[in-house]
């Protein structure tokens, strides 16, 4: 039995201490928010934080979680289902394409700014350099992170219509 | 719209539409309780692809309704798209496009994926992609004509997604007349019951107004009523001055679920009745050299790893299924195997380039097939004043979208006979349930795909063989199966973008102008005009195709042909300015033909935008590269500091004329992000090969631009009015190596005429 | 454009091919190790049930 707890929530599960938190956490747990991309934590799709800290879910054995806690995407809005600054960001600045490595990216940039509340753009560079994103939405996410830290004013729906020369 | 057949659905045949749609679950399954109300709309039903359904169908009268929208009892409209969601934002797009056309109440506007059924092909985009099918026949692809008279058969069930088409050909031909139609349709049954005539009747938010005598009531009174109204299949449609919801950047209903890790996705499929952790998963890999088979395995060790259930050898590949994917992979990982030879004389990327430069050799100075000419190339460069010539070439490329190719799988037997349903992203979804049938020995009927977002695709899931795999692996088992492959298996058992080697002979006149333009290569595919340079006043030119064997299996990639040929083009223009001391873009202006107003439009915008008059640094320097493709016209500048000795890309800048954005938010995303995938291309993308297979494995090796190497990207739209409309999700792709290779020029004097850059600097 | 839909549709015909010669290929060898249990109990049945995907709304 290893326990730990995932989203505020204690867990014990009979489980192959080798099993990568990811597998676990899509398959034993049925949590599917959080991507496989590439296996050898090259990409950052499957990125969680292990007691805050982001790690790479699928390069990260279960035996890891031991005693601490796990948080995954389904995890960053409030309780009551309120979406995280980041989240909010991310909608404001119609950060995603195919939304697959969003995940990832909102976990990336969610430890960021709890560290680093005003990160320059070396500071996001440095943080976020480890998620792949195929669709090419990186000058979005960097935008949204300033939104988020509350450098930038969030794009309203409006202000997104001007359109043409 | 101009050979419209007038469609005149009874009240019948909406009947038994919605009746069928009932039986899918569509209707009564609980969302739509209290009596809402599927509005029937028959798009177009003179279409070919329609006419051969009704052949195949027997004539049913339902089988020509298209129908994507329905009202519900709480005035909610519901907008079904035909379209994949793979990032494009299609989903949104179109439905505000009917919503539009409709004066829906864009707050009560939902979306909802059709389901993969013959009801919803997408019959405007198969009328501009369909052929004649009368191709010239590749030999690597001519053993398959059997099977591909089969599918072609099968094409009555066209849903597809790809081509930057869906807006302009889904969305301007099939959507808006369905919401427009469906508007009329509603005032018809208003000015029945309230005894006015239709032309009293306005609309607004979801509201039909009669003001003369006060009276409003929502669409959802009038819904049911509605549906008995004659319908008509070329309403009018709005002009732009009048659009509330069209050229507007409303935001995307897929993003706030993709926020919150809710969106699913094809790895994400869940059985209904089973759980996740009860579900079996199979870990593949196939033979690595293309058309390979595994002769013999040891699975010995495999045996006794943990979770295994069953390994299989299903002759082009190896399966192992587990009670988990990574039980499975790893016991994948313990299996050696034998493969048959290849019979392939390519080993390496080499030996590919070699047969290239060979083909081109043996067509000499005019064998091959002429893909365009005009006046005569070879003795214009003969008598040319100025002499060029360059030999280009582009590598083989992975699409490596992030979700890995994946696909459920469940074949059973029933009471109803041998049934199959898969999950699985795909850009083909009827494409896939064909695929499944034909590898199970199935009526496609048998067959239910359920068809979720996309994790990316860019033309990796047009093709189905992950699908053919699947079903076999779930055929054996008889419980259903998660198929998986790792990024590995992605990476090197794909379908590849071509590689290629392109040869110019060029020639200037006294005054520096290009006069003769003779180009030879070997790869062509699509689109047929990606290799001519059809938008520049060349007074002789000659463009062959020398055949030469492809060893990797070719399959679209964003922008396709574009995607070398524009490379090659819009560097080849460069090096012709260069030697004429013109300026790289002032030239490309003086060159530009006849009908190019767009192409001037986009240049000057692009210099505007990229002060590109302004002299920059030592070191620094700016390319421009211009090319129409998917309908829209796109010209790209890159400003590239190579003071480092190695590139750094500053700045893009990139003017598109799509004649008419319908979101221009939207749009930008899709500029924005077309430019990094051209980019990542132009930097790092080489599938090379080793031994007859691919040696890249994952992105350590097979790299893509990230968040530090990304430049600033400023996007402008220009308006142009012209119609038919472009697309958004390829035309910016492949300008950017051009661009950038000629910003490197610039910059440094090195000029680059090999895909991919950043290893040329190491 | 129209060589488009022919060469995906050649190419997925292609890998049908490949696979399965576009008729129904028994595996070359199958070991059964184990059964899966409880997946293999939920699906004696019926056919699958069409998947709705949730409605997607305009964020708010």
């Amino acid at each position: 039995m290893i326990e730990f707890t995932i989203n505020g929530q204690a867990t014990s599960l009979d489980a192959d201490p080798n099993m990568p938190i990811l597998w676990i956490v899509r398959e034993k747990l049925g949590m599917t928010g959080t991507k496989f991309g590439c296996g050898i934590a090259a990409c950052g799709a499957c990125t969680v934080h292990l007691d805050g800290e982001p790690v790479r879910s699928c390069s990260t054995p279960l035996s890891a979680a031991e005693g601490r806690a796990i948080t995954t995407i389904e995890g960053v809005a409030g309780e009551d289902g309120a979406l995280s600054a980041v989240q909010q960001a991310w909608i404001s600045e119609q950060v995603p394409q195919c939304g697959y490595c969003q995940s990832g990216q909102i976990m990336s940039a969610t430890a960021l700014l709890r560290d680093n509340p005003e990160p320059s753009d070396e500071d996001i560079d440095a943080a976020m350099s480890g998620n792949i994103c195929r669709c090419g939405t990186y000058k979005r996410i960097r935008q949204a992170i300033k939104v988020a830290a509350g450098l930038e004013t969030a794009q309203s729906e409006d202000e997104a219509q001007e359109s043409a020369a | 719209m101009s050979e419209q057949e007038t469609a005149k659905p009874t009240a019948k045949t909406e009947r038994s539409a919605a009746a069928k749609w009932s039986r899918r679950g569509f209707i009564g399954a609980g969302v739509l309780a209290g009596g809402a109300l599927l509005i029937g709309v028959g798009v177009r039903p003179g279409n070919p692809v329609g006419k051969l359904k009704a052949k195949v169908a027997g004539g049913a009268g339902e089988e020509l309704v298209n129908s994507w929208v329905k009202v519900g009892a709480d005035n909610v409209v519901t907008a079904i798209i035909p379209h994949c969601e793979m990032g494009q934002g299609a989903h949104s797009v179109l439905a505000q496009m009917l919503a539009d056309e409709l004066d829906a109440d864009w707050s009560k506007v939902e979306v909802m994926q059709a389901p993969a059924d013959g009801s919803y092909i997408v019959s405007d985009a198969a009328r501009m992609f369909v052929a004649p099918f009368t191709m010239n026949a590749a030999d690597w692809i001519e053993p398959t004509w059997d099977g591909l008279f089969t599918q072609i058969g099968r094409l009555a069930d066209v849903m597809i997604t790809g081509g930057s088409s869906s807006i302009r050909t889904t969305g301007q031909y099939q959507m808006r007349i369905a919401g427009a139609a469906a508007r009329k349709m509603l005032i018809g049954a208003a000015a029945d019951e309230w005894g006015v005539p239709t032309s009293e009747i306005t609309t607004r938010n979801s509201t039909l107004i009669h003001s003369g005598s006060g009276k409003s009531a929502p669409y959802s009174d009038f819904a049911a009523a509605a549906a008995n109204q004659p319908m008509d299949s070329s309403p009018a449609l709005k002009d732009p001055k009048d659009y509330r919801l069209m050229g507007k950047s409303k935001r995307r209903t897929d993003i706030p679920a993709k926020v919150m890790g809710k969106a699913d996705f094809g790895i994400d499929a869940n059985i209904p009745g089973v759980e996740l952790s009860d579900l079996s998963y199979a870990a593949v890999r196939r033979a690595p050299v293309p058309g390979t088979k595994v002769t013999s395995m040891d699975a010995e060790a495999a045996k006794d790893m943990p979770g295994v259930q069953q390994i299989l050898n299903m002759g082009s590949f190896i399966a192992v299924v587990a009670d988990g994917y990574w039980n499975a992979q790893q016991a994948l990982n313990t299996i050696t195997a034998e493969y048959s030879a290849s019979e392939s004389p390519i080993k390496t990327t080499a030996d590919q380039f070699a047969a290239f430069r060979d083909a081109i050799d043996a067509a000499g100075d005019d064998g091959g097939e002429q893909a365009a000419s005009k006046g005569d190339a070879a003795s214009a460069f003969a008598d040319a004043a100025t002499k060029l010539e360059a030999e280009y070439s582009a590598p083989f490329l992975a699409h490596a979208p992030m979700e890995p190719v994946n696909c459920t799988a469940w074949v059973r037997d029933t009471d109803d006979g041998a049934k199959c349903d898969i999950w699985t992203s795909t850009q083909v979804p009827l494409m896939a349930r064909s695929a499944a049938a034909g590898a199970l020995g199935m009526d496609d009927e048998d067959v239910t795909v359920h068809h979720p977002f996309l994790g990316g695709a860019f033309g990796r899931r047009l093709e189905n063989d992950y699908v053919t795999m699947a079903v076999r692996v779930a055929k054996a088992t008889g419980y259903p199966i998660k198929m998986i492959w790792s990024r590995e298996e992605d990476t090197q058992k794909a379908l590849y973008r071509p590689a290629d080697v392109s040869r110019f002979k060029g020639g200037l006149d006294a005054g520096g102008r290009l006069v003769a333009y003779n180009n030879i290569f070997t790869q062509r595919h699509d689109p047929a005009e990606a290799s001519v340079p059809g938008i520049y006043d060349i007074a002789n030119t000659s463009v062959r195709v020398a055949e030469a064997p492809l060893h990797l299996p070719f399959s679209a990639w964003r922008s396709v042909d574009h995607s070398q040929q524009g490379f090659f083009i819009e560097s080849f223009i460069d090096e012709a300015a260069n030697a004429a001391g013109a300026d790289p873009l002032e030239y490309r202006l003086s060159m530009l033909g006849a009908n190019t107003a767009r192409h001037k439009g986009v240049l000057e915008k692009v210099a505007e935008i990229s002060n590109w008059s302004t002299p920059r640094g030592e070191g620094i320097g700016l390319g421009v590269a211009i090319i129409e493709s998917f309908g829209t016209v796109g010209a790209e500048v890159i400003e590239v500091d190579m003071t480092s000795g190695r590139p750094k890309m500053l700045n893009v800048w990139a003017a598109m004329d799509a004649g008419y954005v319908m979101n221009p938010d939207g749009f930008r995303n899709q500029i924005e992000g077309g430019i990094v995938f051209g980019l990542t291309a132009a930097m790092y993308g080489e599938i090379e090969l080793e031994d007859g297979a691919v040696k890249q494995s994952n992105f350590h090796d097979y790299q893509m631009l990230r968040m530090d190497e990304t430049p600033a990207i400023e996007v402008a739209i220009i308006n142009s009015g012209t119609v038919p409309i472009g697309g958004a999700g390829e035309p910016s792709t492949s300008p950017a190596a051009p661009a950038l290779a000629n910003a490197i020029f610039a910059a440094s004097g090195k000029r680059l005429r090999e895909m991919p850059f950043a290893k040329q600097f190491a | 454009m129209r060589k488009f839909i022919a060469a995906i549709t050649a190419v997925s015909a292609l890998s049908l091919a490949g696979c399965s010669g576009s008729e129904v290929q028994e595996p070359v060898e199958q070991i059964v190790v184990a059964e899966p249990g409880k997946a293999a109990s939920a699906t004696s049945g019926e056919t699958g049930p069409e998947q709705i995907a949730e409605p997607e709304q305009p964020a708010e």
